[in-house]
């Protein structure tokens, strides 16, 4: 019954004259789609989230743009893939020519507030741009140490202010071991494992590869080794130092550890609804949930996002609930966090500024159409590019195209500069491949660094190509 | 109507009460519908003691004890240590010239191509003495393109327009 009247648009949101809907976007980092309950996880992790979900839009294929807080957040923030932006080094900044979505809902009266959890999210990155009140100060806290000054911002406010509301929590970011009671809400609190050790060590989980523990190891050396345009480095490095193997237990261990990080953030995403319930925010505003990137956990020998672009890092939640509530809906059409600029700009009956990616996902909301993508594209540091289409995914190694010199040289290349690897149905490779070569051909590199050469001098020492005494 | 009446029926359920009360009950392990000390004791590792978490000394955490419990402790102290990410790099390198980095750039991509085909690896010791001639004319450089125009020429592909010698 509700889908029927769903499908006629009963039941759905209609444009409402008077004040912009205000919007609060809520992202839980480093949160994977698969610990959710209404993703089809069975463990009970989140009932706050899977509960929202209740009353929300899922999007069941949602990807991120990048494996990385900063690179993600500042697609999210622009609507575009990051090396549009920015090279994809300790440099990355968005340039001052690209609106950003909190300047755009300015120039419409919203006044906008941030309050993330610092780290990658600091404003020395240039994400704060736009917002009238950007505070960074809960340095890689979670959603509790956020939530209490967004709640406080919104009481500061006209009641009858449009508003953007950000709120950022680094919840289930490693050290998976999480405060009393959901450090060891899944695990065993005596268990001196290495799982344990990794689950306890901030940093740790970066350093397991292949299935093995390596303290000495680089991360990012590690993930070269693995890298299949390295051959070069791997002859003239060794990860033999100080290896030890993980066990299936010790993996469960850290996967323990997650789940009880990924509690801990329902159990902080429940209070920050609570708050936002009692102001009456929850009636009259657009929230949007989401996570920048998901986590690697021991799939493929690694304890980590940064060195991964597959599902586990790129799958994420989006669940998109109008004011008051919807009759549920999931979506299986694929959909990029591209997408949620352009949505919150149709929400707010704005403009959206040319050079954008997204597409709105607002039509789809409302039950008038379905998500158009075909393949949702990803890139992260250490020039990883990937393609997903419903069924596979390719994952290109290759050089970046974050500069011209790099984007000339891709044109020239006659295998457009990647090696790619994929996963999933073997007959969508062939075509996933095409795609993600015709994209980052398509990448429009901006002004501002089109003059400069990716500098790669961290990449090219832990190939082994240069050393700190030439 | 519909719509309305399920608005209705979502709104005013979201409480502290109810979004803690889930996670409040996962550690209930005997289900008698309160969480005790022994209990909580089976959870703790790195917060205050009971004695402290239960604020109103009744012998059962409530939600709001939890809350306040949530909200007293940082997820990035451990052992009440402050802890930071490790990051991924450390130091300072030493900067390249540009020259030397788009040196590194072209032959990496079409040592890349040529390798993409069957092509024999280049070596590293020959690789890193063509970057660090700075130049894509130089005797080493060509030690490299050598046998990746080859590649090319069997390949029937043209030679990138990339300035090459």
């Amino acid at each position: 019954m509700w889908v029927v009247l769903s499908l006629l648009g009963i039941g759905c949101p209609a444009a409402v004259p008077g004040p912009r809907p205000s919007i609060v976007l809520i992202s839980m980092d480093t949160l994977r789609a698969d610990r959710l309950g209404a993703w089809g996880n069975d463990r009970g992790l989140t009932p706050n989230l899977d509960r929202f979900a209740g009353e929300s839009i899922l999007f069941d294929q949602a990807y991120s743009q990048s494996n990385e807080t900063l690179y993600s957040h500042a697609s999210l923030f622009t609507g575009r893939y990051p090396s549009e932006l920015s090279a994809l080094d300790d440099s990355f900044a968005i340039p001052a020519e690209v609106p950003v979505l909190a300047s755009v809902l300015g120039t419409y009266g919203y006044q906008s507030g941030a309050f993330v959890a610092g780290g990658h999210m600091s404003r020395r990155y240039g994400l704060d741009r736009g917002f009238d009140v950007y505070d960074d100060s809960a340095d890689w806290g979670a959603l509790v140490q956020t939530t209490t000054p967004a709640l406080a911002w919104l009481d500061s406010l006209a009641s009858n202010a449009s508003f953007f509301l950000l709120v950022h929590g680094y919840d289930t970011h490693d050290r998976y071991l999480k405060p009393t009671p959901f450090g060891y809400a899944f695990g065993d609190p005596a268990g001196l494992s290495l799982g344990a050790e990794i689950a306890r060590t901030t940093g740790a989980a970066m350093r397991v590869v292949g299935g093995a523990l390596s303290p000495r190891v680089d991360p990012i050396m590690a993930m070269v080794q693995s890298h299949p345009r390295l051959e070069h480095g791997r002859r003239i490095t060794s990860i033999t130092n100080d290896v030890r193997r993980l066990s299936e237990d010790d993996v469960q261990q850290v996967v323990n550890a997650y789940d009880g990080a990924v509690a801990y953030a329902d159990a902080g995403f429940g209070l920050l609804m609570a708050g936002l319930a009692e102001r009456g925010v929850l009636e009259k505003s657009w929230i949007i949930v989401l996570s920048d990137h998901g986590e690697g956990l021991g799939e493929v020998g690694v304890f980590s996002h940064r060195m991964l672009l597959d599902d586990s890092s790129l799958h994420v939640p989006l669940l998109i609930r109008p004011p008051g509530g919807i009759i549920p809906q999931r979506i299986s059409g694929i959909v990029e966090l591209t997408d949620v600029l352009p949505t919150i700009l149709d929400v707010a009956d704005a403009t959206a500024p040319a050079g954008i990616r997204g597409f709105s996902l607002l039509p789809t909301v409302r039950g008038k159409a379905k998500p158009t993508r075909e393949v949702a594209f990803s890139e992260g540091a250490s020039r990883l590019f990937t393609a997903r289409g419903p069924g596979a995914r390719v994952t290109s190694s290759g050089i970046g195209v974050s500069n011209r010199f790099n984007a000339d040289l891709v044109a020239a290349l006659p295998l457009g500069g990647v090696s790619v690897r994929s996963a999933g149905n073997a007959a969508e490779a062939p075509a996933l491949r095409d795609a993600v070569v015709a994209w980052r051909r398509s990448i429009v590199v901006p002004e501002a660094v089109k003059t400069d050469v990716d500098p790669n001098v961290h990449e090219m020492q832990q190939h082994g190509y240069w050393d700190a005494t030439p | 109507m519909m719509w309305l009446l399920f608005a209705c029926f979502t709104q005013s359920a979201w409480t502290e009460d109810r979004a803690l009360a889930p996670h409040l009950m996962r550690m209930d392990r005997d289900a008698n519908g309160v969480v005790g000390e022994a209990e909580y004791a089976g959870v703790l590792w790195n917060g205050p003691s009971f004695r402290v978490a239960d604020v109103d000394g009744n012998g059962e955490l409530s939600t709001r004890e939890l809350a306040i419990l949530l909200d007293s402790q940082s997820p990035t102290t451990f052992d009440g240590t402050v802890v930071e990410p490790v990051k991924a790099s450390s130091g300072q390198p030493p900067l390249l010239s540009r020259e030397q980095r788009e040196v590194w750039e072209i032959l990496v991509a079409l040592s890349d191509e040529h390798r993409r085909v069957g092509g024999e690896p280049i070596p590293a010791d020959v690789f890193s003495a063509a970057v660090r001639s700075g130049s894509l004319s130089s005797p080493e450089s060509a030690l490299v393109l050598g046998p990746v125009r080859e590649t090319f020429k069997q390949q029937g592909w043209d030679w990138p327009n990339l300035g090459l010698p």
